[in-house]
């Protein structure tokens, strides 16, 4: 593909030569606890953070309003080429996300304008196993952050439903994962197992499978009714679907489950499809278990923890990427608007005028 | 309701290691006797010691109440849902109910609530070879649901407790040949005929016979179906055919002579009165589905041919049918509604539906193979000499269906069967046949302390659960009025 | 093939014993009405009614055959409160129906009614279903007989007015189209006031022309327009005037018929009081509910209605966040607020659907028995507005009853015969259909 050439496989940084150390000051800092602190000033370099401390005597860039990590889309549907997906085959574990990015995807520009810094493109997931996800930055020079991140698949039964060969359930697509976990497990799934599921048994069924085959313990993408089988997943990490408008029994188990020690990553596929979907998502979890730090952690740090970026992304600590955004209030707060976006200590995006003058 | 005193409810909180004693007037064992004044003690989850008459150091019951064990369901539905059914082959002989019911489902507590300690969890009846069935307790287990209370969920004994084999029409329900078409569905590959049921298991069975042969000389063989195939040939695990009419019953008896089954149940047989003598003789043991206590549900079969014609195919209404397409064009002919049921289709089906509602059972399976079936199927069986107990498959699904165990039994009593012989059809003799008689079913030294407390004989209408007690754990208490 | 198998159980069940409407039966334990029970009592039956309840030394007439039961019971029967069951399709499509009635309805052939004198039961409250807005009048009939003439035992029983929706209908639109009707009622029988005024004095005229005198005749028939204001021609109306549709509403809004308000939840409960407060009909009306009206128990309580409860005898909820069923006993919340009430049967379920069986269920959840079996008995029969003639073992009531082997409501005890007003109706060891099933034959 034509986009290929354009996108440059970079730990950070954006091909220039490395730029001089930039101390921002701003009004606040959305600290890792999700709080606002005063006072802090932030260091970057070479597109990371380097320093995050008091405000130095000068040298400091005074910018107005609140700086926060970009948010990171924990399972997403947004860059891709069309579909993403295999039909021909029960299970596609070689199937990678990277082959089907749309460079030039119109989602990005939107997806930065509302906070969201780096996307976790999955296949979907219509197959047991349906393939590798890949990392994408929304800016900067395209890149992607991680060209393969784990393998990816479902156990829900009407996400992989075939009426050709099958499986029609739950029992027939563990024995499919049973049956190509038993070949080469390492292979497979050795970068990590993200499996949709939507019942207790499914859960139980993959920890099992995966115990068997001597695999970390799969994360599990949380479709359906989380009360009915969240027992099962207290003091886990979860990735959950984006809801913004949860029904009192969802957020009744969004409470019950963050009070068992579970912690949620929010992603944009299989809930709300619109571009700012993790954020509202992120203001019904705060008001739902009221706990604002976990909810915005829910949208940063978890999911950069779930890709295996724990401290790398999300967080504005010293080592992370310098993804930041700019707000004019705490990102939680429903009149906050973007004020600017850094991707790799570049600034990507300012309002343009027309929307300054809106 | 007898108010209980308060300080009588701490000695049986739920605490698994304490010891209590209960005594009762009447105490049911659950193979026919009945002790008077009998004290039975629990400690650790288990029936230390019965003892009948005059001392009782337990707690008294309330006066007129009577202690059975809990009740053991041999044949039931509950956590079986659309998880454990795998459709894409009618052989699914390795796949465990264990690994994928849903123990969590509500139709456990509604157990529970009718006096049912524990069941035998049977495969769902769409694949020839359905699965394996599991034992489990209806109470003890560890919930994932949020809002349960802890211990509300059912807990596994025993996840390798049969293998199932289904005949009749159950398992060719919904495959059909394709005409003029190509392929593509699974349902047009599996047999679609009563025969064709059979001859998978004669094909699987004989490739089980042969995978066991070359294995033996040699070959380095794993296919996880045929391995649990084997073990039924040989006896290793009880083989289970569900079957309702008398034909597929004697089909299954024709099976097992065929393979020198060596151990083998017969499953729901709705028309066992029809072949009571066959069975019998065989000396097979059965396990019935409910019956149903309503004589318009044994005598009304369904609609006629000419009701069902209708129904599929009706008369165009008037020229509502004849409507034109999009665009001007009119249509000559009559519109085929896809899924809309025409006025008249519609109309016939509300006028047949009363008629026909009680006729028709619960699972569209019924509808057709249960025509003649008869409450008085208990009765009938005792006559002939058949062994058997009684199961509630989907029963307690429903809270409200009355058709709980405790019910099959009233209803066998209603219809001809001798009293003093239902209660072990739905503990000991239950127990036996789902191969836990050694741990369940009876109030006796060293078994499981399940237990169920009734407000009086447990036969009568009018009587319900005070206390059920699973594993020495009280998980219902309906002593006190709330 | 089918309809004669129907026929035969009846044309076989048809007993030895003389049938004139005259017996006497003595059984070990016979349940009188206040709930006692008389030890070896003796009842005695003539011209279909009884005209005797007494002991074991009862002096029995010449002429009437006594049966004895030393092991049996005699009860006064099940009674089926309110059902739309035996008719070929409970509603018609027009919402105000008043001019229809099941007698042209009811197939006496039906199965339902074999199995219900199987049952034990002996009179059946047959009415239009629910689905409706002024559905149709009822009728009260035993299961037993060739015509529905035959069948009818009670009559009239009364009209079905649903204030709770029809299928489709909000509950706005189910009492807007009621407000409707009425006011329309009252806009025609305006103008139909005057017209017969005017068409009375132009007959005057008449005669006056003609020479004729004053008529004599005496119009014998009452105003048919006993309810509202008074307007210009309301006395002159006569039934004659009105046409089928005008005629029912009119007759239910006189108060002429008893009235069974369809008012399911305890919502429709509410607009039922209302609308029969408005119109001053609360008297003579029976609230026929779900168990979901378990919560209007106290209003009722005040309206002083009693209650036919159909369907269900339980109302689960259940809680929206945390899943759980909530469930409450309808039965018992109407005994503790003081509502009379009526069961029925409870078609469509696993278990089993009848009668005696309810009333057990009724009893395991802690209603007293007296109240229990009222509910199955005398309250269907003061339902029916037939005190004393149904539903009750005493003297000048019909001659119906049941003999069974044990109490009604145990689950062993079996129906062994029926007497319908002095006749044998039915008979056990008769019993063709039962006795194949019970020796595993089928057809």
């Amino acid at each position: 593909m034509l986009g290929t050439l354009l996108l440059t496989l970079a730990a950070g940084g954006t091909g220039g030569e490395p730029t001089a150390a930039l101390v921002l000051l701003p009004d606040a800092v959305v600290a890792l606890d999700g709080t606002l602190q005063r006072g802090v000033a932030v260091t970057i370099e070479d597109g990371r953070i380097t320093a995050v401390g008091p405000a130095p005597a000068e040298g400091a860039v005074r910018v107005h309003g609140v700086l926060a990590p970009g948010m990171v889309d924990a399972y997403s549907a947004w860059g891709a080429d069309g579909f993403v997906f295999e039909e021909s085959r029960q299970l596609t574990p070689g199937l990678r996300a990277a082959d089907g990015v749309d460079p030039e995807s119109e989602a990005f520009a939107g997806l930065l304008a509302r906070g969201v810094t780096a996307v976790h493109l999955v296949p979907e997931p219509s197959n047991v196993l349906a393939g590798r996800g890949v990392l994408l930055a929304t800016g900067g020079a395209l890149q992607m952050l991680a060209a393969q991140t784990a393998q990816t698949g479902s156990l829900r039964a009407s996400a992989i439903y075939d009426q050709r060969v099958g499986p029609t359930s739950l029992a027939g697509g563990l024995e499919l994962l049973e049956a190509a976990l038993a070949e080469s497990a390492q292979d497979v799934a050795g970068d990590g197992l993200w499996l949709a599921v939507q019942e207790s048994e499914g859960v139980r069924g993959a920890r099992a499978l995966c115990e068997r085959a001597g695999l970390a313990m799969p994360l599990l993408v949380c479709h359906g009714d989380l009360g009915g089988y969240g027992g099962d997943l207290a003091g886990a990490l979860v990735v959950v679907p984006a809801d913004p408008q949860p029904s009192a029994r969802a957020a009744e188990v969004w409470k019950r489950l963050a009070a068992s020690g579970t912690r949620f990553a929010v992603g944009s596929r299989g809930g709300n499809p619109e571009l700012n979907g993790l954020r509202t998502a992120a203001m019904a979890l705060s008001r739902a278990t009221g706990d604002a730090g976990a909810a915005w952690a829910a949208v940063t740090a978890h999911p950069a923890e779930a890709l295996g970026m724990a401290g790398e992304m999300g967080v504005i600590a010293p080592g992370a990427r310098a993804d930041l955004v700019l707000w004019s209030a705490h990102p939680l707060d429903a009149a906050a608007r973007v004020e600017a976006v850094m991707i790799g200590g570049e600034t990507v995006w300012r309002p343009s005028a027309a929307e300054e003058a809106r | 309701m007898i108010p209980v005193l308060a300080c009588t409810l701490a000695l049986l909180a739920p605490q698994q290691d304490s010891s209590f004693s209960l005594t009762v007037e009447r105490l049911h064992v659950g193979d026919g006797t009945v002790l008077e004044n009998a004290t039975v003690t629990i400690q650790d989850g288990r029936i230390t010691a019965v003892v009948a008459g005059g001392e009782s150091d337990g707690e008294a019951a309330p006066s007129g109440a009577e202690l059975t064990p809990g009740l053991v369901d041999a044949f039931s539905f509950m956590g079986i849902g659309n998880a454990t059914l795998e459709q894409s082959r009618e052989t699914t002989a390795s796949l465990r109910v264990a690994d994928t019911a849903d123990l969590d489902d509500a139709a456990f507590r509604h157990a529970v609530e009718a006096g049912v300690t524990s069941a035998y969890l049977s495969p769902d009846s769409l694949n020839v070879f359905g699965g394996i069935g599991a034992f489990v307790k209806t109470s003890g287990g560890a919930p994932a649901d949020l809002f349960a209370d802890a211990g509300a969920a059912a807990r596994m004994v025993e996840p390798v407790a049969s293998l199932k084999i289904v005949l009749g029409s159950d398992p060719s329900r919904g495959n059909f040949t394709p005409r003029g078409r190509f392929t593509t569905s699974f349902n047009q590959r599996r047999p679609n005929t009563r025969m064709g049921t059979v001859w998978v298991v004669r094909r699987d069975f004989y490739r089980a016979m042969d995978y066991r042969a070359r294995k033996e000389a040699g070959e380095a063989l794993y296919d996880r179906d045929l391995e649990v195939l084997v073990a039924a040939l040989e006896g290793r695990i009880p083989v289970r055919f569900q079957a309702r009419r008398s034909h597929d019953l004697q089909t299954a008896l024709r099976l097992r002579d065929e393979f020198d089954l060596p151990n083998v149940l017969l499953e729901e047989a709705t028309e066992g009165h029809l072949a009571a003598e066959v069975v019998a003789a065989a000396g097979v043991p059965v396990v019935c589905g409910p019956a149903y206590d309503a004589v318009a549900r044994a005598v009304a079969s369904g609609p006629s041919l000419a009701e069902l014609r209708l129904l599929v195919d009706p008369p165009p209404v008037c020229c509502e049918d004849l409507h034109e397409e999009f665009g001007g064009e009119p249509v000559g002919e009559a519109h085929d509604h896809d899924g809309d049921l025409n006025p008249v289709a519609l109309d016939l089906l509300l006028t047949l539906a009363p008629r026909y509602g009680a006729a028709s059972g619960v699972a569209p399976g019924r509808r057709t193979e249960g025509r003649n079936a008869t409450p008085a199927l208990a009765q009938l069986l005792a006559g002939a000499g058949v062994d058997f107990a009684l199961g509630g498959a989907e029963a307690h699904d429903d809270a409200l269906s009355e058709a709980s165990l405790i019910h099959q039994a009233r209803t066998a009593v209603r219809w001809g069967l001798p009293a003093e012989q239902v209660l072990p059809l739905v503990t000991s003799r239950a127990a036996e046949l789902c191969g836990r008689g050694d741990s369940v079913g009876r109030i006796e030294a060293g078994y499981d302390a399940d237990l169920v407390l009734w407000s009086g004989p447990p036969l009568d209408s009018a009587s319900r659960p005070l206390l059920v007690i699973v594993d020495g754990r009280v998980v219902l208490d309906n002593r006190i009025d709330s | 093939m089918r309809t004669l198998a129907f026929l035969l159980p009846l044309l076989v069940a048809a007993p030895a014993f003389a049938q004139d409407g005259s017996v006497a039966v003595r059984a070990g334990t016979v349940m009188l009405p206040d709930g006692s029970t008389l030890e070896n009592g003796t009842v005695v039956v003539q011209g279909g009614r009884i005209t005797a309840v007494g002991g074991a030394d009862l002096e029995i007439p010449f002429d009437v055959v006594l049966h004895e039961f030393p092991e049996g019971v005699v009860f006064a029967g099940f009674h089926e409160a309110h059902t739309s069951d035996g008719l070929d399709r409970a509603n018609e499509s027009v919402p105000i129906a008043p001019f229809l009635h099941v007698r042209d309805s009811i197939d006496p052939v039906s199965f339902y009614f074999e199995d219900e004198l199987r049952n034990g039961t002996v009179a059946i409250g047959i009415i239009p279903g629910n689905d409706t807005v002024l559905g149709g009048s009822g009728v009260v009939v035993a299961p037993y007989g060739m015509t529905v003439e035959q069948m009818t035992v009670h009559a009239p029983m009364g009209q079905k007015l649903a204030i709770g929706p029809q299928r489709g209908w909000s509950r706005a639109s189910q009492l807007a189209e009621l407000r409707e009707a009425v006011a329309k009622l009252h806009a025609d029988l305006r103008v139909l006031g005057q017209a017969k005024l005017d068409g009375d004095a132009a007959d005057e005229d008449q005669r006056r022309i003609a020479g004729e005198d004053a008529t004599d005749e005496e119009d014998h028939d009452q105003p048919v327009v006993r309810f509202g204001d008074d307007f210009p021609g309301k006395d002159a109306l006569r039934a004659a005037d009105l046409d089928d549709a005008q005629l029912g509403l009119v007759r239910v809004l006189n108060g002429d018929e008893r009235l069974w308000v369809w008012a399911p939840t305890a919502t429709d409960v509410q607009h039922a009081r209302l609308w029969l407060d408005e119109h001053g009909l609360t008297g003579n009306s029976v609230l026929v509910v779900t168990a979901a009206a378990w919560k209007a128990a106290d209003v009722i309580a005040e309206m002083d209605c009693p209650v036919a409860l159909i369907g269900g005898l339980w109302d689960v909820e259940r809680d929206p966040v945390t899943r759980k069923e909530e469930r409450h006993f309808a039965p018992l919340a109407f005994h503790e607020a003081g509502v009379i009430f009526s069961v029925g049967s409870e078609k469509g379920r696993m278990g089993p659907d009848r009668l005696g069986y309810q009333t057990a269920v009724m009893i395991r959840e802690g209603v007293p028995r007296a109240a229990a079996l009222a509910a199955v008995t005398a309250v269907p029969a003061m339902l029916w507005g037939a005190d004393g003639k149904l539903g009750v073992l005493e003297e000048g009531a019909d001659g119906t009853f049941v003999v069974l082997d044990g109490d009604p409501l145990a689950a062993e005890s079996r129906v062994l015969h029926v007497w319908l007003r002095g006749e044998h109706a039915y008979d056990r060891s008769q019993d063709e259909r039962l006795q194949r099933l019970l020796e595993g034959e089928n057809e």
